[in-house]
C-alpha cells in the first residue's frame, strides 16, 4: 500500500513535469508577449511577411546585447512591419558577454548580424571571421551610403574593405558639478567661475552653513571611484583621458596638468571643504548625501537626475540645484571633455545564411523616414515639433518608443541627435541640466581624439587597467598629499604597465592623422 | 545529576548571546533589502531606508511579479529543477546500485572512471564545442544533461545501498523475489533517506545554476531565474565598465525599488522550500559517514 502511494506521487509528478514541458519547452520562435510593452498591436497588425521556404524574406537571427525587454518591444513590431523582415533576437548576457561572443564567433556562428564592440569587431576583422560589406553595401544599401558619413566608414575600414555598419554614438557633456543654488542665494553668492571662486565658495558653505546641517554639514562630495571630476578637470587641462599637447596625445597620468589638478583637491580635503569620507564613499552614498541635504555640491552625471531630483525634493521642498557651467583654472583653462566615437559596431559573420538580406534589412531600416518612425515614433502621437524641437508625448513615447536606441544598427547620422532631444526631455529636471552644461560655448568642449581610432590592441587591453592605476593613485593623492617623487614613481609604474607601449601606438596612429 | 555551576551558566549566557547576535547580524542585509523593495525609491535613494520601509508601497513588487518576463524565468527554472531532479535522481540511482554489488566483476575499474571525471574538466570551451556539436544550443536538455550524474552523490548512494544489510536480499530471494522486485520493493523504501538528501542536492544544484544557461541559452525566452536574477541586479553595475552601458540605457535604468524588489521576489520560493527540507540536509551530510 506504502508503496503504491509512493510510486502515484511520483508518476503525478512526472505527469506535471510532462505537462510543463509541453507549456513551455525549448527552441526559438516560442516566444510569449511579455507584460508591460506590448502594444504595439496596431501596427503590428501584418506580422506574417512571409518566412517560411517561399523565397521572399528570409527570417533573420541577430545577435544582440542584453537588454532587459528581451528585444519584446513595440519597436520589433514596427521594424517587422517596416522592413518585411521577421528577425529573431538572440540575447548575449549582462556579464562575460564578451567570452560569449568570442565562443560564438569561433565555433561558427550562423546569426546573420552581431552587434559587437570595438576591440572586438576589429579582432574579429582581422581573423577573417567577418564578411566583407563593401560589395553588399554597393549593390544593395543606397541608403545605408545616403545615412553615415564618409568619416564613419573610413574609421571602421580594416585594410580598405568595410567589415562593419557603425553605429555612431551620441555626444555630449556627460557630468559635471553641481551646486545647491539655494545655498548660494541665501548666502548671496553667484554662481563661480574660476576655481578661486569655487573655493570661495565651499568656504562659506562649510564656515556659514546655509542648511543649517550643523556637524553633518558636507560642502563638496565625490565618490572614491571618481577622484577625477568633470569641470573641475577642465580647469587644468585634463578634459579626456587622452589629451594633445604639443601636436602629441598624453595621457592625464603623464599630463603636467594631474599635478596642479590633485593639489588644488588636496588643498580642498585639507581645508575639510571636500568630503573627508569621499574615499569610502561608493556612488550611492555621494548620492545619498546630496539628496539628503547634507551636501552642497556634487559631482553628478546628468542621466541620474530625475531620480536625484525626486529623493531631493521629498527631503528638502524648496531646494534648488544646477550645473556649475564651467570654472576656469590658474592658466585660465576650462571646458569639458565630450566622448565621440561608435556605440557598437554591426557585424555579419562569415557563416551567416543571409548576408545579402543582412545588408538589405539595415538598408530598410535606414531609409530616413523610417529610421525617424523607429526612434521616436509617429509624429502627434509619440512626439511632437515646437520651434524645431523634438518633444515627447508621454508617456506614449517612452511606452512606444523607450527602447529604440537598443534597436539601431548605423544611424541617420545628420538628424538623430535632434530626434534624441526628445528622449532627454524624459524628466523636465534633467532636460534643464543638460543644457547647462552642454549649451556652453563651442570652444570649451573637447572631443575625444581618439573616439574615432582605428584598432589600436595594445591601448584596447590596457586602458582598463592603467586608468584603474590612475585613480587609485589620485585618490592616495588627494587624501595624503602629491610629492614630485611620489609623482615620478606612480609615472615610472604606470609606463611599466603597459603606459609606454599605449602611448607609443597612441601617437604613431595619431601622428598620421596630422 | 548534575548541575550547572556558576560558571557554567555564565558561558551559557555568553555563548547564547554571541551566537545570537550573529545571527541577527546575519539577518540585517537581508532585511535591508526587503525594505528596501517595499520603500518608495526617493527613500532608497537618499539613504533613508534601515530595517523599515519608507514611504511603503506594493508597486515595486507588483511591477515584478507580474512582468512576463519574471514569471517565464520563474517557470523555466522550476521545469529544469523538477526535470533535472527527477531525471538524475533516477538514473544516479541506477549506476550506483551495480556499483555496490561487490560480486560483480569489473566494478573497480568503473568506480575509477567515473572518480576520473571529478578530477579532471574538459574546462569551459570544449563543453561549448561539445553542446553545440550535439545540436543542444538553446534547448533545455543542455542544463540538465550534462550534469545528469554528480559523481559524488552516485558514491553517496552506493555507500549507502552497501551499508544495507545483506540478509535483506537474501530472505528475499529464499521467497522468490526477482532482481527488479527487490530492488523497487525492499531496497529502493529503505533508502528514502539518501534519496532525498541527494535529490535537495540536486534541486539546489539546478535551481541556482546560472552559468550553464549563461553559457548554453541564447533564446532570451529560455532564460532561468538566477541568470535573470543576475542580469536585473549587475545592470546598474557601472563600476566594471560594463560594455552595454550607453547613455540611453543609463537613462532607463531600473529604479533601485524595482531591483531590489527582484532579489526577494526571486529568494521566496527557496525560502518557503528550505525550512522543510532543513532536517534532511542534516540529516543526509551524515548518512554517509556513521555505519551503524
Amino acid at each position: 500500500m506504502q508503496v503504491a502511494k509512493r510510486w502515484t506521487v511520483v508518476l503525478l509528478l512526472l505527469v506535471l513535469a510532462a505537462a510543463t514541458a509541453l507549456a513551455g519547452c525549448s527552441g526559438s520562435g516560442s516566444n510569449q508577449k511579455a507584460g508591460g510593452a506590448s502594444e504595439g498591436a496596431a501596427e503590428g497588425g501584418s506580422t506574417q511577411s512571409g518566412d517560411e521556404g517561399g523565397g521572399s524574406k528570409p527570417t533573420l537571427k541577430i545577435l544582440q546585447t542584453y537588454a532587459k525587454h528581451n528585444y519584446d518591444t513595440p519597436v520589433t513590431d514596427f521594424l517587422e512591419q517596416a522592413t518585411g523582415y521577421k528577425v529573431q533576437y538572440d540575447m548575449l548576457p549582462q556579464d562575460n558577454a564578451q567570452d560569449k561572443l568570442n565562443l560564438i564567433m569561433s565555433s561558427g556562428a550562423d546569426y546573420d548580424l552581431v552587434k559587437a564592440g570595438k576591440q572586438d569587431y576589429f579582432r574579429f576583422a582581422l581573423n577573417g571571421a567577418l564578411t566583407d560589406l563593401t560589395p553588399l553595401i554597393d549593390k544593395y544599401g543606397p541608403n545605408i551610403k545616403a545615412a553615415i558619413s564618409q568619416k564613419s566608414f573610413d574609421a571602421v575600414k580594416v585594410d580598405g574593405k568595410i567589415y562593419a555598419i557603425p553605429d555612431l554614438n551620441t555626444s555630449y557633456v556627460g557630468g559635471g558639478v553641481m551646486v545647491r543654488t539655494d545655498w548660494l542665494d541665501k548666502l548671496g553668492m553667484k554662481m563661480p567661475t574660476t576655481t578661486d571662486e569655487f573655493t570661495a565658495m565651499l568656504r562659506a558653505f562649510k564656515e556659514k552653513d546655509p542648511a543649517g546641517n550643523g556637524s553633518q554639514n558636507i560642502p563638496f562630495t565625490i565618490s572614491g571611484a571618481t577622484p577625477l571630476v568633470d569641470g573641475l578637470l577642465g580647469a587644468f587641462g585634463l578634459y579626456n583621458g587622452w589629451n594633445p599637447e604639443d601636436g602629441k596625445l598624453v595621457n592625464r597620468a603623464l599630463d603636467p596638468g594631474l599635478k596642479d589638478y590633485l593639489t588644488y583637491m588636496k588643498s580642498l580635503y585639507d581645508e575639510g571643504l571636500l568630503d573627508k569620507e569621499f574615499a569610502t564613499n561608493k556612488e550611492e552614498t555621494a548620492d545619498q548625501k546630496f539628496t539628503s541635504g547634507r551636501a552642497g555640491t556634487e559631482f553628478v552625471p546628468w542621466y541620474k537626475i530625475p531620480s536625484l531630483d525626486e529623493a531631493l525634493k521629498k527631503n528638502v521642498p524648496d531646494a534648488k540645484y544646477a550645473y556649475i557651467p564651467l570654472m576656469a583654472g590658474p592658466n585660465g583653462e576650462q571646458g569639458y571633455g565630450v566622448g565621440q566615437g561608435f556605440d557598437w559596431y554591426m557585424i555579419v559573420p562569415a557563416t551567416a545564411k543571409h548576408p545579402e538580406d543582412a545588408i538589405k534589412y539595415i538598408n530598410a531600416t535606414l531609409e530616413p523616414d523610417t529610421f525617424k518612425e523607429m526612434y521616436i515614433g509617429k509624429e502627434g502621437v509619440d512626439y511632437k515639433v515646437e520651434n524645431g524641437e523634438y518633444l515627447p508625448i508621454q508617456p506614449a513615447f517612452f511606452d512606444d518608443r523607450g527602447y529604440s536606441s537598443d534597436y539601431t544598427m548605423g544611424r541617420d547620422e545628420e538628424h538623430f541627435q535632434d530626434y534624441w532631444q526628445a528622449r532627454l526631455r524624459k524628466s523636465d529636471a534633467m532636460f534643464e541640466a543638460f543644457k547647462q552644461i552642454n549649451d556652453i560655448d563651442d570652444n570649451f568642449k573637447h572631443p575625444d581624439v581618439l573616439g574615432f581610432s582605428t584598432f589600436l590592441p595594445k591601448l584596447a587591453q590596457d586602458s582598463q587597467k592603467l586608468d584603474n592605476m590612475v585613480i587609485d593613485y589620485s585618490v592616495k593623492a588627494i587624501v595624503s598629499g602629491v610629492t614630485d617623487s611620489g609623482l615620478k614613481d606612480f609615472q615610472n609604474q604606470w609606463l611599466q604597465a603597459g603606459g609606454e607601449a599605449a602611448t607609443k601606438e597612441v601617437n604613431d596612429w595619431y601622428a598620421q592623422q596630422q | 545529576m548534575r548541575t550547572k555551576s556558576v560558571t557554567d551558566r555564565m558561558l551559557d549566557v555568553f555563548v547564547y548571546g554571541l551566537l545570537l547576535l550573529l545571527a541577527v547580524a546575519c539577518l540585517f542585509p537581508f532585511l535591508n533589502v526587503l525594505s528596501k523593495s517595499l520603500s518608495a525609491n526617493w527613500a532608497v535613494l537618499s539613504g533613508k531606508v534601515g530595517l523599515w520601509p519608507v514611504g511603503f508601497t506594493l508597486e515595486n513588487v507588483y511591477y515584478v511579479v507580474t512582468d512576463g518576463i519574471f514569471l517565464n524565468a520563474l517557470k523555466i527554472s522550476v521545469f529544469v529543477t523538477v526535470v533535472g531532479t527527477l531525471g538524475s535522481v533516477l538514473f544516479t540511482g541506477i549506476s550506483a546500485y551495480p556499483l555496490s554489488k561487490k560480486h560483480l566483476p569489473g566494478i573497480k575499474p568503473v568506480l575509477v572512471l567515473y572518480v576520473f571525471t571529478m578530477l579532471f574538466n574538459g574546462g569551459m570551451i570544449p563543453s561549448y564545442l561539445l553542446i553545440k556539436q550535439l545540436g543542444l544550443m538553446n534547448n533545455l536538455a543542455s542544463l540538465i544533461l550534462p550534469g545528469l550524474i554528480n559523481v559524488f552523490n552516485m558514491l553517496l548512494i552506493k555507500n549507502y545501498f552497501e551499508s544495507l544489510p545483506e540478509s535483506l536480499e537474501e530472505s528475499a530471494k529464499l521467497d522468490g523475489a526477482s532482481n527488479l522486485t527487490i530492488v523497487l520493493r525492499i531496497i529502493i523504501p529503505i533508502s528514502m533517506p539518501v534519496f532525498a538528501t541527494v535529490s535537495l542536492f540536486y534541486a539546489v544544484a539546478f535551481w541556482s545554476d546560472w552559468f550553464h544557461p549563461m553559457l548554453y541559452l541564447n533564446d532570451p525566452s529560455l532564460k532561468p531565474l538566477q541568470l535573470y536574477l543576475r542580469d536585473i541586479v549587475l545592470e546598474a553595475d557601472t563600476s566594471n565598465q560594463n560594455l552595454n552601458l550607453n547613455i540611453d540605457r543609463l537613462m532607463n535604468l531600473s529604479p533601485e525599488g524595482i531591483r531590489n524588489a527582484t532579489v526577494i521576489v526571486s529568494t521566496i520560493p527557496i525560502l518557503l522550500v528550505y525550512p522543510f527540507l532543513q532536517r534532511y540536509f542534516i540529516r543526509g551530510i551524515l548518512v554517509g559517514s556513521v555505519k551503524g
